[in-house]
């Protein structure tokens, strides 16, 4: 049953789990028995994590979890996939770290848990690990890696194929670099500190020695060996990792003094946004920046970027606890500076209202202050789909010609859009393809 | 026999051969003089002798000279003319001669008897047949004498091979004629016609040869035609059938007559009519050549059409077994020669089928080759029948035909498509065309939510046409049958009728098609005669039909009144729905995501039948999936239902979306509370939004209620404490309890002398809270307290840390969702609407045990609501809130106790000084309901006194006591600190009634 919310988004359904405000969110994508255009197809479930560091996997078919347990001691900042990242509409897997999760906490730690594993990717035969038996208890230690990290600020972790980028231990303002092969793991960099590098390099007169870009608040890979590095200062620099040393790519400073908040690298541009209201778009290859959007609420907390249908939607989360979903244009005749050809284009709202009412009776207890729910967005993720994913096209890989996929498959090839709230409700809404 | 036992027969019958005799060779006249009955007694001697010897020797066989002995005198009296012969006589004479004709003459040494006793008994029945006017004038006990006699004389001549009758054509087509004469009078003992029958089917025997026979067929057919048509006994029946079967398995039989080929240019529907039409090649042997076929044929058509409704809907399973044997006569022995039938008797088959299936099924294999064709081409005609059968007014017709087509579709090759869209096209226009006939009333939501109680009338699926069950169990077996492209065609290939009704079009497909699914479902249960390819089974379909079902469920809007065609969509896809559950069994728990949300949803549906049919298939699901507990179903999916109630709310709430909620806590019970939460905070949105619709507040205040209701099993083990009560307010009880408070009030003094800061004691108290909420609260806390209580701060903290243990059986979280409800009501309480007054007045009435188990969490409730409880007691004018103001007025005083005393004192005080109240209290009489509301008050205001004791200064009680007297005299409501007064009023009645206003 979906309820239509606005045009182009369908109010799907809302999960509920977590006892505490949902801090993290990421579509996990599951080996399927079918094909694509000849390739394998994947299909989504989710991960969410709370405040208390309970994470959940969820089988977005049936809406119910497929395996519970705490994590962390303390907030989660990260959950992300591994093994797999996408170009586009095309995912590209990692055959080492695939089936794996990577979670972050601030009691310092990164642990990589084994959620499946692929027996043959020929195939795509795969079993589930023993995480998912949706056993509640503490499983405290991960089925692979546990690493001690820095997580003082709320920065978070970033991984592709095997690489995993954190704060670095020692310090706020610079990241390591580490590498998941052959079941070890190596710390490829350390401490990588860009102001130091840009000195280094004499590269420009503006990074004089009193001149700090602050901690690191958000860190991405834009690429195999290239990441985007946002700071507290709002400087967003792209760095090219070599084997020796680091290059840096470019820096941007259109956020310049609001913490950047945000930062995802699609369609060979980086969005980024920050504590102000902006988005701003960079050029992956030169760091020109191609659109500045103010959305005119400040406080963007989370961000993300899909492709639906050629159309490129940006989401994100607003202090105000409001979800909005853009359609990003570089095409639109309605750019007025011919520098800045990308628009935003606002394609819908989300909210849950909470109540209005207002306590008059006064406690006497601690337990007599009545606590309204805080119906806020946390957080926002936008499910990817594979091209041409639509029900006529998948095939099942066995061969067989007779195939109509189950409601509950057609839901895990769906699009959607998943919002975290402050009372620990995950909200998944369907995008349509209208 | 030997010689002594044959001696010993002869001693015993001699006396009365003797008695008989001495009458019998009397004269012509002295024998019509003679008393008859006396002869008839000398013959019932005889016969009763003979049936005694018969009976002690079971193999009594008469010598041929013991015989001739006892036949001598019988002879010799039917020698005398009919004066001399009573119908009695002769009855017994018969009866005698058939002992003779069985036990003497049944062996080569009868010398002709047979023929001669048989020509007799056709003499005497049939007289002479030039004299013969084709009526049987004899009475029926003589006529079932002779012809058992007949009869066994016939045995006797099919046993020794004695054709003599058969050579005196004329007398043998003579008792042929008079028997069948004697068959078609009325007769009141069936035992006649049986024997008659009998006799006719010996004389068949006896004739044998096919030829002969012909000629004798058309008269017996039509005299056989004649009885069955009339009201017979069954066993009459069953030999009517018997000759029938003889006689056309001997007259047509296909080797007999050497033919080698059917009437190709005659078909069933030729013989319809009596357009003669002469056939050029000849064939067969004497008079049965092809003009003699082709007339008989349509001749013996007639008939069986005739007789057929008779047998056909015969209640006795023996007659319609001697159908099915003469159907199976027909088809072994004349597929050929009566191969223009076949279609005919094939389709009686068919309507015995479900019945007699194992004995159709034979009938059907046999001659397999020469059948097949008919049955092709039998069930094309059926197809282009179904307009006209499905449209007929007769329902029994209607039921005969789909089980016909039941049967049919078993033993053709494949049954055609056409058949399938023939009646998905009949069914949807049938429902079409109720549309005018009738529209379902609207309910209003109270009715719904009365018929939503799991203690409602049984459920069960709602029928939408009268001949459904004979088109399901048609749909059953075709589903056995055809191959997976047949049955998914109705939906893959569905093209709408009309754009106005595809919803209900498509509706009807996917019932269909979920009917011949669930049929497969059944396979073992078919005969091994049904054969399909098991790899070419496709398991797809059923989430395909279940997808499309709750598809089209969901495009039914259920806001509008329920037309008849949306009412048959939910029924259609419902029942589809239920086949899916019945084929997936357990596994349906893995659609539940999908399809149990709109499901219950139509628990609440206006129409009490799509609501009963949803409860049917809601009971299904408990039934495959949670071993029948609809607890289960609910507690175990609570986040599907949950979250289409969510969904609904925050989307497309209607004025039922709330019965809904109510179902799934009237079904979940106290264990879903916790599950609520959000979808409560809502409700409470959507009040603050939409508080002036009236039916949605009162919807959610009915749910409140509900969930309040529920919410008391957790009260079960709860016991509200006395203790905790009386004198709560500085929780001392005695001396020892103030020196204990004193200590503790100046130990805290001296603390606060060394300057540990306040937020110490606030951070204890709230550990998991932010400072800052922690400043903002603190101050508006402790000017609380001071309001409410009158005491300094500090000893409140002391306070605080006694209650800091949570002890209420209610989580906080559910213990402050009910405060809000409260607060909620506190809003909307002065309502326009009266009923919504009522419904919060009540909740509240409810809610105050469940926040009596936080006591310190009740007291600031109390103190805010009793303003307006007072002021609803003074100044109220709409009376019909009165009594639930009252009750919720004493409910507080129960559970606030001594806390409440000031307020009931002033509350008193204003009420005093009323008017009102003093006119009243003069008046003797009151109307009904204003005496009611007065006898409520002064209820309250006794079990106030008793409840509040001493707090109640005497001065008051005594005059709240001269009031209520008048009313409730019982000194023992009023508790023990006011009794006395009590007693002491009563002893002085005059003080009693005084004004009021004086004291």
């Amino acid at each position: 049953m979906h309820t239509h919310t606005s045009h182009g988004i369908e109010s799907d359904a809302m999960l509920r789990f977590h006892k505490s405000p949902v801090s993290a969110l990421e579509p996990f994508y599951l080996p399927s028995p079918f094909v694509v255009n000849g390739e394998p197809l994947l299909l989504a479930s989710l991960v969410s994590a709370d405040e208390n560091g309970w994470v959940v996997w969820w089988d977005l078919g049936t809406k119910r979890p497929l395996g519970t347990w705490r994590a962390h001691e303390s907030t989660i900042v990260t959950v992300q996939q591994m093994g797999i990242h996408w170009d586009a509409d095309v995912p590209q897997l990692h055959r080492n770290t695939f089936g794996k999760l990577l979670t972050h906490g601030r009691d310092n730690c990164v642990r990589i848990w084994d959620l499946f594993r692929v027996s043959s990717f020929s195939s795509m035969d795969w079993n589930l690990c023993k995480v998912l038996h949706k056993t509640r208890d503490t499983a405290r230690n991960p089925d692979v890696y546990e690493i001690p990290v820095n997580a003082l600020n709320f920065c978070n972790v970033a991984t592709r194929a095997e690489m995993i980028a954190t704060p670095a231990s020692l310090s706020s303002e610079s990241f390591d670099i580490y590498v998941v092969s052959n079941h070890r793991l190596e710390r490829l960099h350390s401490n990588v500190d860009i102001c130091q590098i840009l000195q280094q390099n004499q590269r420009s007169n503006e990074t004089d020695e009193n001149r700090k870009f602050g901690a690191i608040m958000q860190i991405t890979w834009t690429g195999d060996f290239q990441l985007a590095v946002g700071y507290e200062s709002g400087i967003v620099a792209c760095i090219q990792l070599q084997e020796r040393h680091t290059q840096v790519v470019w820096i941007d400073s259109s956020h310049l003094t609001h913490p950047i908040l945000g930062i995802v690298s699609n369609l060979d541009r980086v969005f980024t946004c920050s504590a102000s209201d902006r988005i701003v778009v960079n050029s992956l290859q030169t760091g020109k920046t191609v659109a500045i959007s103010k959305i005119k609420h400040k406080g963007i907390s989370s961000l993300d970027v899909t492709i639906n249908n050629s159309i490129c939607l940006v989401s994100v989360t607003t202090w105000d606890g409001f979800s909005r979903i853009y359609r990003y244009d570089e095409d639109s005749s309605a750019a007025v500076d011919e520098a800045l050809k990308g628009v935003f284009i606002p394609w819908t709202k989300l909210r849950r209202i909470p109540p209005k009412v207002i306590p008059n009776f006064k406690s006497s207890s601690n337990h007599q202050t009545i606590d309204l729910p805080d119906l806020k967005g946390r957080v926002i993720k936008l499910s990817k789909t594979q091209n041409g994913c639509n029900n006529a096209l998948v095939e099942r890989s066995d061969g067989q010609s007779k195939m109509i996929l189950r409601s509950s498959e057609k839901r895990a090839l769906t699009r959607y859009a998943f919002v975290g709230y402050q009372d620990g409700r995950v909200a998944t809404y369907i995008l349509c393809d209208s | 026999m030997n010689i002594d036992q044959t001696r010993k027969v002869f001693r015993e019958l001699k006396p009365c051969c003797v008695e008989l005799s001495k009458v019998a060779f009397l004269s012509q006249e002295a024998l019509v003089n003679h008393d008859p009955k006396s002869l008839t007694k000398l013959l019932e001697n005889v016969y009763n002798e003979l049936d005694n010897q018969q009976n002690l020797y079971p193999n009594l066989e008469l010598s041929a000279q013991l015989t001739d002995y006892i036949f001598q005198p019988i002879g010799v009296l039917l020698g005398h003319d009919d004066r001399a012969l009573q119908e009695v006589h002769l009855q017994m004479i018969f009866k005698i001669l058939e002992i003779l004709v069985r036990r003497g003459w049944s062996t080569d040494r009868s010398d002709g008897m047979n023929e001669k006793i048989a020509t007799l008994i056709l003499f005497v029945i049939g007289k002479d047949p030039l004299l013969y006017k084709g009526k049987i004038t004899r009475d029926d006990e003589l006529l079932l004498s002779a012809y058992n006699c007949l009869s066994t004389c016939l045995d006797n001549m099919i046993n020794l091979n004695d054709d003599s009758l058969l050579h005196n054509v004329g007398k043998l087509s003579h008792l042929i004629l008079v028997s069948l004469d004697a068959l078609n009078q009325k007769h009141s003992n069936s035992q006649l016609s049986v024997t008659i029958l009998i006799s006719l089917n010996k004389i068949c025997v006896l004739v044998y040869q096919g030829d002969q026979l012909a000629r004798i067929l058309p008269g017996i057919v039509s005299s056989l035609v004649k009885t069955i048509k009339s009201p017979v006994h069954y066993e009459v029946l069953l030999e009517c059938l018997n000759l029938l079967s003889f006689l056309v398995e001997r007259t047509f039989n296909d080797l007999n007559l050497h033919v080698t080929h059917p009437l190709d240019n005659l078909k069933l529907q030729d013989l319809e009519g009596f357009d003669n039409k002469l056939v050029v090649n000849q064939m067969g042997e004497g008079n049965r050549n092809t003009d003699w076929l082709e007339v008989t044929v349509k001749q013996l058509y007639q008939s069986l059409k005739t007789i057929s409704p008779v047998i056909l809907t015969h209640h006795k399973p023996q007659v319609t077994l001697a159908w099915l044997e003469f159907v199976q006569a027909v088809i072994e022995k004349c597929p050929i020669s009566l191969g223009t039938l076949i279609p005919f008797l094939i389709d009686s088959l068919l309507q015995l089928f479900p019945t007699h299936y194992e004995t159709c099924s034979r009938i059907l294999s046999l001659n397999r080759y020469l059948v097949q064709d008919t049955l092709n081409d039998l069930i094309l005609s059926k197809i282009q029948e179904i307009p006209s059968k499905l449209n007929t007014v007769d329902e029994q017709q209607k039921r005969i035909f789909l089980k016909q087509l039941s049967s049919l579709i078993h033993y053709v090759d494949q049954p055609p498509p056409a058949l399938l869209q023939g009646l998905q096209n009949e069914f949807f226009k049938y429902l079409i065309g109720q549309r005018k006939k009738f529209s379902a009333p609207v309910k209003t939501i109270q009715e719904i939510s009365v018929s939503l109680t799991l203690e409602a009338d049984s459920s069960q699926l709602a029928s939408l046409v009268p001949y459904e069950h004979d088109l399901k169990s048609l749909l059953l077996s075709l589903g056995q049958i055809l191959p997976d492209s047949a049955v998914q065609s109705l939906i893959t290939e569905f093209t709408p009728m009309n754009n106005i009704n595809h919803v209900l079009d498509k509706s009807v497909s996917v019932w269909m098609t979920s009917e011949m699914l669930l049929g497969r479902s059944m396979q073992d249960e078919v005969s091994e005669l049904v054969k399909f390819d098991e790899s070419s089974r496709d398991d797809s379909m059923k989430y395909l039909i279940l997808e499309t079902a709750n598809e089209l469920i969901d495009s039914c809007d259920l806001n509008t009144p329920i037309t008849q065609s949306k009412k048959n969509t939910l029924l259609l896809n419902l029942k589809a729905i239920n086949n899916i559950i019945d084929i997936m069994g357990s596994e349906f728990t893995e659609e539940l995501v999908g399809s149990l949300y709109p499901i219950f949803e139509l628990l609440t549906a206006q129409d009490i039948a799509v609501r009963t049919s949803a409860r049917y298939v809601v009971e299904n699901i408990a039934s495959k999936c949670y071993n029948g507990s609809l607890v289960d179903l609910v507690y175990k999916n609570i986040d599907y239902l949950i979250d289409g109630v969510s969904s609904r709310l925050n989307s497309e709430i209607t004025p039922y979306t709330s019965s809904i909620l109510m179902v799934l806590i009237e079904i979940g019970g106290v264990d879903i509370l916790d599950q609520l939460g959000d979808l409560i905070s809502t409700m409470f949105t959507l009040l603050d939004y939409y508080h002036g619709y009236t039916v949605l507040c009162e919807q959610f205040f009915e749910v409140f209620h509900k969930l309040v209701d529920q919410s008391s099993v957790l009260m079960r083990g709860y016991t509200f404490s006395e203790e905790k009560q009386t004198n709560t307010i500085w929780r001392m009880k005695d001396r020892e309890a103030m020196g204990e408070f004193l200590t503790k009030y100046w130990a805290t003094v001296q603390r606060t002398k060394i300057d540990i800061p306040d937020t110490l004691e606030e951070l204890t108290s709230h550990p998991n809270k932010p400072f800052g909420d922690l400043d903002s609260d603190k101050d508006s806390d402790d000017e609380e307290e001071l309001d409410i209580n009158g005491i300094q701060s500090e000893p409140e903290v002391e306070a605080r840390e006694v209650v800091k243990e949570w002890k209420s059986p209610f989580t906080p979280d559910v213990y402050f969702m009910f405060q809000t409800m409260l607060q909620y009501g506190d809003r909307l309480v002065m309502h326009d609407s009266v009923r919504l007054r009522i419904q919060i007045i009540s909740l509240w009435n409810k809610i105050f045990p469940i926040l009596s188990t936080s006591i310190d969490d009740m007291y600031p409730v109390i103190s805010d609501l009793w303003p307006k409880v007072a002021e609803f007691i003074l100044q109220e004018k709409e009376m019909r809130l009165m009594i639930p103001t009252l009750e919720l007025a004493t409910t507080i005083i129960q559970y606030g106790g001594q806390f409440c005393c000031k307020r009931f004192i002033d509350l008193w005080e204003s009420l005093s000084k009323k008017k009102l109240l003093a006119q009243i209290h003069k008046k003797h009489t009151l109307p009904e309901f204003e005496e009611k509301i007065y006898y409520r008050l002064m209820e309250f205001l006794v079990f106030s006194l008793e409840r509040l004791g001493t707090g109640v200064p005497s001065e008051i009680s005594m005059n709240i006591i001269k009031y209520t007297i008048t009313r409730i005299d019982d000194e023992s409501k009023y508790g023990s600190v006011h009794d006395d007064i009590v007693w002491y009023l009563k002893q002085d009645a005059s003080v009693v009634g005084d004004n009021l206003l004086t004291s």
